[in-house]
């Protein structure tokens, strides 16, 4: 009994039968939601359980994402599985700008979430992607369970599906600067809110002088990511001294 | 071509991670590459590193384990028993004596954990060698053994069952059966998996000969566990210095000479056949009997000025809860974990809470060496090598 | 077996003391000569500590910190821990990479949260932290407005 033999009659019913009216919004909706690939961006524990979500048991091909891919360019899901620390973060949003839209995410586990059992006296964990990334759906958990991945997944698909077409095309880039550019800026937010004008005095002053110089590092590095010509490769943040010449040490290529 | 982060001199770099599908967790190398030949790695971590040391000082003892189940996710049994030996270590015998009973569902679940972080491995390692079926295999195996550490605490990944003093709960009805029911059929599945994998002959060509660690490398750089046992050195800290009933059971210790990645992949699958002979050992000899130890909890000593600080009454002070606080000592407990030494390292000054935390894993001795193993091989069969050496990131950087 | 070690390090150097406690036999060394005695007991036949298997650093304010090195000889095995302390404002000591190589991470660990600077390190830069870090965040005194503190709680 195929889809085919359910589906035909009911064209039959109809003069000149074997077209059928719909939306193309529907459709497009339809086809969106149930082919999502996602890229593997596994961070922590998180990624333990979404790879047993690609294996055997939990099956995610059976929702149509188990696509995952390596490259960032053919994917549409970012799954934030994971704490995701500071160092990382600004690696993070590299990633997810190289998606092509249209692109959701979702944010697993507590500390993906909010920091989860990181967030009091933790100095390298930044308290929620959602600080440095939009996300469309959180799922708790330290980690969720498997089938609590699939239910985010399922909840993400019925997102789509509602979604309306005059909403989304043309294609509305997301204003990306009521996010964080990086976690520390994020700290100082906090910090203004919590303290108002006066937080600079709860501030160690080396910090703030560290702080001033990884904010200017920052958007220049930002700057050039976004108009996608970075003429010093990779970010100059994470650079380490320049390596010594391999020849010096006798292991390198025969002049 | 002049210097840069592309190239320096002749050499190409070329950049692996932090987001790479092959990575356990997130790290990144640089390799640097004469034609196809790596003649120098330089790995850079940190990625996940959560400061778990610096929240450990500030935890009370009972706390700390919740966070050692994520110093070491994909073996949270053994890195949560490291702590809890170490802080039993701290008091005298008298004062805490653990019951037998705990002790043998101590070396169940550390068995079983070493089980599931070989499967683990396994289907990682099979993955990144290209066959998707291993990994298959492998984690429906897992799955099982996941189930039942479900079933003692109600969580897969980071369980948290083993406390100070023993275990807060005792196994639950019918875990004993389920548990001897899976074990015995695990033989025959791993069975299925050897014949998948270990005569496979394109398995044969990645592994023979690639990354050969020789020993007194693997010495010198402080690797322990299935990564030494592969260079022949028949050291297992289940012998050396055994606890509880480690003494009485009758397990081999499974050693290979050659130290590639070959040698590696089968210690760690006759491992996991000797970790399936421990338990149900332990299964047969299991005692009856409580699980949980009586603690020497003691009222903190708080001085006056403390509790002025925090504009607390003196009288207030009954109200104090009794913790767990050992006298002023230092320890380290080392156990063989599923990827070699594992133990935790406490400064106590006899407060509630430790002054100081540090977590030791064998990654961290691998990761440092993987320059000196990979050098000289060809940038495919790195990736080859650094499946084998079983890194995982939260033990690297904490 | 701890007297053979005892032993073994006075013959040699005169100035170490020793205590036991739960981590075992404790040698404390003094910190002008580490490296020497470091390299004495992985060449010393009757010590021969080829394996060090851990490393690590702890902050006591305000004068000192203090670095263990605990050892394990695969010959004989003993297991033993040097302890020398450092004066905090200027925390200096000698690397032991070159004696063993397993140390080379364990300085840049504790390069990177403790601040400790390893004379004739061949790579000292930060491990874990980022590059632009400021200060070192296991020292007890340290302050970053990263940090939320837990609210104590006195009664349960």
């Amino acid at each position: 009994m195929g889809i085919g033999e359910r589906v035909v009659p009911q064209f039959r019913k109809y003069p000149g039968g074997g077209f059928a009216v719909s939306s193309l919004e529907y459709i497009f909706n339809w086809a969106q939601a149930y082919s999502m690939w996602p890229v593997t961006s596994g961070l922590a524990c998180c990624a333990l359980e979404m790879m047993a979500v690609g294996g055997a048991r939990f099956d995610m091909s059976r929702f149509g994402a188990e696509v995952f891919r390596p490259s960032p360019r053919q994917a549409d899901l970012l799954i934030v599985a994971g704490t995701l620390t500071e160092k990382m973060a600004i690696k993070l949003k590299h990633l997810y700008e190289q998606m092509p839209e249209p692109k959701w995410v979702i944010s697993m586990g507590s500390c993906a979430t909010s920091g989860g059992p990181y967030y009091h006296d933790c100095y390298s964990v930044v308290r929620g992607v959602d600080t440095i990334l939009p996300v469309d759906v959180y799922i708790g958990g330290c980690p969720p369970r498997p089938d609590a991945l699939l239910n985010g997944i399922m909840k993400l698909q019925d997102k789509i599906r509602r979604e309306k077409w005059e909403d989304k095309y043309p294609l509305k880039q997301i204003d990306m600067t009521q996010f964080s550019e990086s976690a520390t800026e994020m700290s100082i937010d906090r910090m203004k809110a919590f303290h108002g004008d006066r937080w600079k005095e709860f501030v160690h002053r080396e910090l703030l002088e560290g702080y001033d110089r990884h904010l200017l590092q920052t958007q220049a590095l930002l700057d050039a990511a976004r108009f996608g010509e970075n003429p010093e490769g990779d970010p100059p943040l994470m650079e380490s001294p320049e390596p010594e010449s391999p020849i010096a040490d006798g292991n390198g290529p025969q002049q | 071509m002049s210097n840069s982060d592309f190239a320096v001199g002749d050499m190409m770099i070329v950049n692996i991670g932090p987001q790479h599908p092959s990575t356990h967790g997130v790290m990144h190398f640089r390799l640097h590459l004469d034609g196809e030949i790596i003649r120098r790695v330089d790995p850079e971590v940190g990625y996940l590193h959560r400061s778990i040391e610096k929240i450990s000082e500030r935890r009370l003892y009972e706390q700390v384990p919740v966070y050692c189940d994520r110093v070491d996710y994909t073996c949270a049994m053994t890195a949560v028993l490291g702590y809890v030996l170490s802080v039993e270590s701290l008091f005298e015998k008298y004062e805490l004596e653990v019951p037998p009973r705990a002790w043998y569902i101590r070396v169940i679940v550390t068995e079983l954990q070493r089980l599931a972080n070989h499967l683990l491995w396994l289907g990682t390692f099979a993955l990144e060698l290209g066959s998707f079926t291993g990994y298959m295999y492998a984690f429906r195996e897992r799955e099982k053994i996941l189930d039942l550490f479900e079933s003692v605490a109600g969580e897969r990944i980071t369980i948290n069952y083993p406390c100070i003093g023993g275990f807060q709960q005792d196994l639950p009805e019918g875990w004993v059966e389920l548990c001897r029911k899976i074990l015995s059929e695990y033989p025959r599945y791993l069975d299925e998996i050897e014949d998948l994998l270990t005569l496979n002959p394109i398995l044969i060509a990645r592994c023979k000969g690639i990354g050969v660690l020789n020993r007194q490398t693997a010495i010198a750089y402080g690797i322990t566990g299935p990564n030494l046992r592969a260079t022949g050195v028949k050291f297992d800290l289940r012998r050396e210095e055994p606890w509880g009933p480690y003494p009485e059971l009758d397990f081999d210790i499974p050693t290979r000479e050659e130290g590639d990645v070959y040698a590696r992949y089968l210690v760690r699958l006759a491992e996991t056949r000797q970790s399936c002979r421990i338990v149900l050992q332990c299964l047969d000899k299991l005692p009856e009997g409580p699980v949980l130890a009586k603690l020497p909890l003691k009222k903190r000593d708080i001085s006056s000025e403390f509790l002025k600080e925090r504009g607390i009454d003196a009288h207030i002070r009954t109200g104090i809860p009794r913790r767990l606080c050992p006298s002023p000592n230092e320890t380290y407990r080392r156990m063989e974990g599923p990827r070699g030494e594992y133990g935790v390292f406490i400064i106590s000054d006899g407060s509630d809470k430790p002054y100081r935390v540090r977590y030791r894993d064998n990654s961290f001795s691998s990761m440092s060496a993987i320059g000196a193993i990979s050098k000289g091989h060809k940038l495919a069969d790195f990736i080859a090598i650094f499946a084998s050496l079983d890194i995982v990131a939260p033990g690297l950087d904490r | 077996m701890s007297e053979v070690i005892r032993q073994a390090l006075l013959d040699r150097f005169p100035g170490v003391t020793f205590y036991e406690k739960a981590i075992g036999l404790v040698a404390v060394v003094p910190s002008d000569n580490f490296r020497d005695i470091a390299e004495f007991c992985r060449d010393d036949e009757r010590l021969a500590c080829d394996f060090l298997h851990n490393y690590a650093a702890a902050d006591f304010p305000p004068d000192r910190m203090e670095v263990f090195v605990m050892l394990y000889s695969y010959r004989h095995g003993h297991k033993f821990t040097l302890k020398t302390s450092v004066d905090r404002a200027e925390p200096k000591l000698h690397s032991l990479s070159a004696v063993w190589p397993a140390a080379d991470w364990y300085e840049r660990e504790m390069f990177d949260l403790f601040g400790i600077v390893f004379a004739g390190h061949p790579d000292l830069r930060r491990l874990f932290c980022p590059d632009y870090w400021v200060g070192y965040p296991l020292r007890k005194d340290y302050q970053d407005l990263r940090i939320v503190p837990l609210p104590e709680v006195m009664s349960e």
